[in-house]
C-alpha cells in the first residue's frame, strides 16, 4: 500500500494529456498496457511477453456490485452462526465396530477393525473376541488428558502366538510407562481404543458388517 | 461521489506499476525445448495491494509455444471472495506459495485477478513461465459447471451426475473445498467401472482437481455427518478427454503392470509430479535413536529394547504438493538394513554395521535377541490363524504416534519376504487429506535390541501412493499401492525418480531416490551417519542433513545436502514416459 501511495504522489506531476483515458477508466473501459517484450529463449526464436489489462469498477452493473456486497455480508453472518453452532454441538459417541469382508481371487479374506466404545469394558470386548476364537493382530490404546482430549495413541503389533489378553497386558505396561514419562502432569488416562483383525482368521465371518457411522467421532 | 482526479492519478499509478512489475525477463534453465520445457524467469505482478471491484489481467505470450504454464511464487487474496484465474482452468483464493498453473495448450495464456467490493490484499506474483515448442495438441476439453453447497447442514446426502457421451475420462475442478476433515465428504465415483477407487475429498483447500475417472460418466455425492459443519464446496468446471493419445498416464508400459490403470488413472503419476517439481517431502524432520528407554517384558521375559522416534512436519506448500487428489497415502519409513556383511570393513564401516540395528521382538526370547535376518516365525502360521504369506510380515513391536486415528496404519516389511534386505517400520497415513500443515507429527517404534550390532546403516524414505481398494486388486502384498518405491532405478518403464547424489558421479550408485531423505549411502565415508543409541539426525526444507551424538549437544552439519531448492533437469532422472529426461550437455 505504501508503494502505491508513493506512485500516486509521483504521478500527479505528469497528469497532462491523459484525462481522456482516465475518463474512460471511470466508465469501466479496459485499459491495456503493453510491455516487456524481450526475446530471450533457449531456442532464440521464442518471444515471451506480457500485456497488462486493468479494469477498475469491474462490473457492467453497479446494482450487481451492491447485491454482491449484500450477499457477502449475509455469508459473514452465516459463518458466525456456523461457528457458534459447531461449538455448541457435542461430539457423538463412538460406534462399536467396523468390519469389511472381501473375496480376493476366490480366496476369502477378511479385515475387521473394532472401535471400542467409550463406555465399553475392554476386557469384555476381548472376551467376546476370544469366545469367537478370533486372533487379534493389532491393539491400540488411546491416552487422553483430564478433559478427555486425545494426546497420543499407543499400539502393539502382535502377530505372534501369545493370547490377546497377554498382548493387551504388554501394551498396557508400555502405555503406563509413556504416561509416567511424558504425561504425568496432564493427569492422563488410557483406554483400549482399537482392535484390528486382518486375514483369513477363523470365525471372523460371524460378525455382521457395520459401516463406520456418520456419527462416529 | 468519487473525484475524477482520483481516477486520473490512479490510472497513472497503474501504468507505472505495470512497468515497475513487468520489466524483468531472463533465462533460467537452458535445455532442449523440443523435448523439455524451457523455463523463463519473469516478474509479472499484480499491483500490491490490488483494488476493489477490479479485473487485473496478464496476457502472457510465448510466441511459438505449443503448451505453456506459469508459476506463482505467491498468491494472496481475500479468501472466498477475490480469485486468481488462468485460462488453463485454474482458480485460487486465499494464501498460497509456489503454485504451478495447469498446462495451457497454446501460446497465449491469460491470468486474471477479479476482486469484489471490499477488502483488498497482496494479489499475485508470477516468477516463471514454462513452455514447450515441440508438437503438442490439446487432448482435453473443458466445460463450466456449477455445483455448490455453501453453509451446508448436518446429515446431508445429495448426488449429481456428469455425463459426456464421447468422453474417455472425466475430472472435476473444485474452486473451493471446506468440509469437516475426516467426517464430511464429496465422493466421486466412476459410473462406468465399479473397480475404480473413488476420490473422497474433505478438509480445506482451494483450486483442486479431482483424479481422472475413466469412462463417460461420473457420480458426485456429498454427505455430511451428524455434527459440525463448515463453509462447503464449489465445483465450477469439469474436463474430459476424448482420445487416449495424451500425456494422460495410463499405458501399461509406464506402470509396468496391467491393472493399475483400471484402479486409478493417476497411478504412476510420480513422473508427472516431478516434472512439475512438486516436492512432497516433509520440510522438517528429526530422527532420534534410543536404547532401553522403556522396560519391556515380552511373554513375561525382560527383553532389552531399542526405539526410534521419527518426527516430521509439512509446510502448506509441500503439503499441497502431496495432497493433489482425493485418495493419496503416505508412508514415512525408517529402514534398518540387513545386508550380507562384507569380508572386511567397507567404506570404513565395521562389518557389524551391515546388520539391522532394531528388530521385532521374539516372543520367546529371554533377555537377548539377535537379528539373523530371518523373521521370527513363531506359531502365527498355525492353521487356525493362517495369513497369506504376503500378509505375515509384521511380528511383534510397540508404537506411539499422534497421527490421526483411522487415517493411519502400522506397516512393516520383513527381511525374508518382500524387501529381503531391510527391516522397515512405518506408521503409514491412509488418507493424506487428514494431515495438517505446520503440525509436528511423529511415530516412535519400540522393538528389540539386536545384540549383533550397536551401530548400523539405516535409511529414511517418504513414499507417496494411492489408497486402492484391495478387494478389487489381485492378491498383493500391500493394501496400499505405492508408486514411488520401485527398487530398480535403471530399467525404463518403472516409475523411479532419482536425484543425483551429491559428490558422486552419474553412475548408478551415484543416484539416490527422490523419496529418500537419508540413505544408507550417506554412511559411506561418514561414520557419523550410522544409527546408534542417543544419536539424532535432522533435515530442513533444502534437504540439508545435521546430526548430534545426543540431545544435549548442538547440531553439526553432516555435509550432506539434497539441494531441494535447486532442482533442475541436470539433477533429475525420471524413468517414466512422462517428464523430462536428462539432457546431455
Amino acid at each position: 500500500m505504501k508503494i502505491l501511495s508513493k506512485l500516486v504522489g509521483i504521478s500527479i506531476a505528469v497528469t497532462v494529456g491523459i484525462s481522456v483515458i482516465s475518463y474512460a477508466v471511470a466508465e469501466n473501459v479496459e485499459l491495456s498496457v503493453e510491455n516487456d517484450t524481450k526475446t530471450i529463449s533457449t531456442d532464440y526464436s521464442t518471444v515471451v511477453n506480457c500485456i497488462d489489462t486493468i479494469s477498475v469498477n469491474y462490473d457492467p452493473s453497479g446494482e450487481e456490485l451492491k447485491e454482491k456486497e449484500k450477499e457477502k455480508k449475509k455469508e459473514k453472518e452465516l459463518e458466525k452462526e456456523m461457528h457458534k453452532k459447531n461449538s455448541e454441538e457435542k461430539t457423538a459417541k463412538k460406534k462399536n465396530f467396523i468390519k469389511s469382508k472381501y473375496v480376493l481371487d476366490g480366496t476369502p479374506y477378511s479385515e475387521m477393525e473394532i472401535i471400542v466404545g467409550d463406555n465399553q469394558d475392554e476386557f469384555e470386548v476381548l472376551e467376546s473376541i476370544a469366545n469367537e476364537d478370533l486372533k487379534v493382530n493389532e491393539l491400540t490404546n488411546e491416552i487422553v488428558d483430564e478433559s478427555g482430549n486425545t494426546l497420543i495413541y499407543c499400539g502393539i503389533v502382535c502377530e505372534n502366538s501369545l493370547s490377546n489378553e497377554e498382548n493387551l497386558s504388554m501394551l498396557n505396561e508400555v502405555t503406563k510407562q509413556k504416561i509416567e514419562k511424558e504425561y504425568k502432569d496432564k493427569k492422563a488416562k488410557y483406554k483400549l481404543d482399537g482392535i484390528k483383525i486382518i486375514g483369513k482368521t477363523k470365525n471372523i465371518d460371524k460378525y455382521e458388517r457395520k459401516e463406520l457411522d456418520n456419527s462416529d467421532k | 461521489m468519487i473525484n475524477k482526479n482520483f481516477y486520473r492519478t490512479f490510472l497513472i499509478s497503474l501504468i507505472m506499476l505495470g512497468f515497475v512489475f513487468c520489466n524483468n525477463t531472463q533465462l533460467f534453465a537452458a535445455s532442449n525445448p523440443a523435448t523439455n520445457g524451457s523455463i523463463i524467469v519473469v516478474n509479472y505482478e499484480s499491483p500490491h495491494n490490488y483494488t476493489n471491484n477490479a479485473l487485473i489481467a496478464k496476457t502472457i505470450t510465448a510466441s511459438n509455444a505449443t503448451k505453456m504454464r506459469v508459476h506463482f511464487s505467491k498468491i494472496q487474496t481475500e479468501k472466498y471472495y477475490d480469485y486468481v484465474y488462468t485460462s488453463a482452468g485454474d482458480s485460487w483464493s486465499g494464501t498460497l506459495e509456489d503454485v504451478w498453473s495447469e498446462w495451457y495448450y497454446g501460446n497465449t495464456m491469460k491470468v486474471s485477478l477479479i476482486t469484489d467490493g471490499s477488502t483488498v490484499d497482496y494479489g499475485f506474483k508470477i516468477d516463471r513461465v514454462e513452455y514447450y515448442i515441440s508438437s503438442e495438441t490439446n487432448w482435453k476439453s473443458s466445460k463450466s459447471y456449477n455445483i455448490s453447497k455453501i453453509f451446508y447442514s448436518n446429515n446431508e446426502n445429495q448426488n449429481w451426475t456428469i455425463s459426456e457421451s464421447s468422453a474417455k475420462a472425466i475430472r472435476v475442478h473444485f474452486k473451493e473445498i471446506d468440509l469437516e476433515q475426516g467426517y464430511d465428504f464429496v465422493t466421486i465415483t466412476s459410473n462406468s467401472d465399479s473397480k475404480i477407487w473413488p476420490d473422497k475429498i474433505h478438509g480445506t483447500r482451494t483450486g483442486v482437481w479431482s483424479s481422472w475417472f475413466p469412462g463417460n460418466s461420473i457420480n458426485i455425492n456429498f454427505m455430511s455427518d451428524g455434527s459440525t459443519t463448515k463453509r462447503g464446496f464449489i465445483i465450477d468446471s469439469y474436463e474430459y478427454m476424448t482420445t487416449s493419445k495424451s500425456d494422460f498416464p495410463w499405458t501399461d508400459l509406464q506402470f509396468n503392470t496391467t491393472y493399475a490403470d483400471e484402479i486409478n488413472p493417476d497411478y504412476g503419476d510420480g513422473g508427472r509430479r516431478i516434472a512439475d517439481r512438486l516436492n512432497h517431502l516433509p520440510d522438517w524432520g528429526q530422527v532420534t535413536f534410543s536404547e532401553n528407554s522403556y522396560s519391556t517384558k515380552i511373554n513375561n521375559n525382560s527383553v532389552e529394547n531399542r526405539s526410534v522416534k521419527v518426527e516430521f512436519k509439512w509446510s502448506p506448500k509441500r503439503l499441497r504438493n502431496l495432497v493433489r487428489d482425493g485418495n493419496e497415502t503416505y508412508e514415512f519409513e525408517i529402514q534398518f538394513h540387513n545386508q550380507t556383511p562384507p569380508s572386511s570393513p567397507s567404506y570404513g564401516r565395521p562389518i557389524s554395521a551391515f546388520k539391522p540395528w532394531l528388530i521385532t521382538f521374539d516372543p520367546h526370547a529371554n533377555n537377548t535377541v539377535t537379528g539373523s535376518g530371518t523373521k521370527y516365525e513363531d506359531t502365527w502360521h498355525t492353521p487356525t490363524y493362517i495369513f497369506s504369506d504376503e500378509q505375515a510380515d509384521r511380528g511383534t513391536y510397540f508404537y506411539f504416534t499422534n497421527l490421526p486415528t483411522r487415517a493411519r496404519y502400522a506397516d512393516t516389511l520383513w527381511s525374508s519376504i518382500e524387501v529381503k534386505n531391510d527391516y522397515n517400520f512405518a506408521i503409514g497415513i491412509k488418507d493424506a487429506q487428514c494431515i495438517n500443515p505446520n503440525v509436528n507429527y511423529y511415530y516412535e517404534i519400540i522393538g528389540a535390541k539386536n545384540a549383533n550390532t550397536n551401530s548400523a546403516v539405516f535409511g529414511l524414505a517418504g513414499q507417496r501412493g494411492y489408497n486402492f481398494d484391495h478387494a478389487s486388486l489381485p492378491a498383493k502384498d500391500e493394501y496400499y499401492v505405492f508408486n514411488e518405491e520401485y527398487e530398480n532405478s535403471t530399467s525404463d518403464g518403472n516409475n523411479e525418480i532419482c536425484v543425483k547424489y551429491a559428490n558422486y558421479t552419474m553412475a548408478q550408485e551415484g543416484y539416490w531416490k527422490l523419496h529418500e531423505i537419508i540413505s544408507q549411502k550417506d554412511s559411506r565415508d561418514k561414520l557419523n551417519m550410522l544409527c546408534q543409541a542417543g544419536r539424532q539426525f535432522s533435515w530442513n526444507s533444502n534437504g540439508d542433513i545435521s546430526y548430534r551424538n545426543n540431545s544435549s549437544l548442538s547440531w553439526s552439519s553432516s555435509g550432506i545436502t539434497r539441494n531441494w531448492s535447486y532442482w533442475n533437469d541436470s539433477w533429475l532422472t525420471v524413468n517414466t514416459v512422462l517428464g523430462p529426461k536428462p539432457v546431455n550437455k
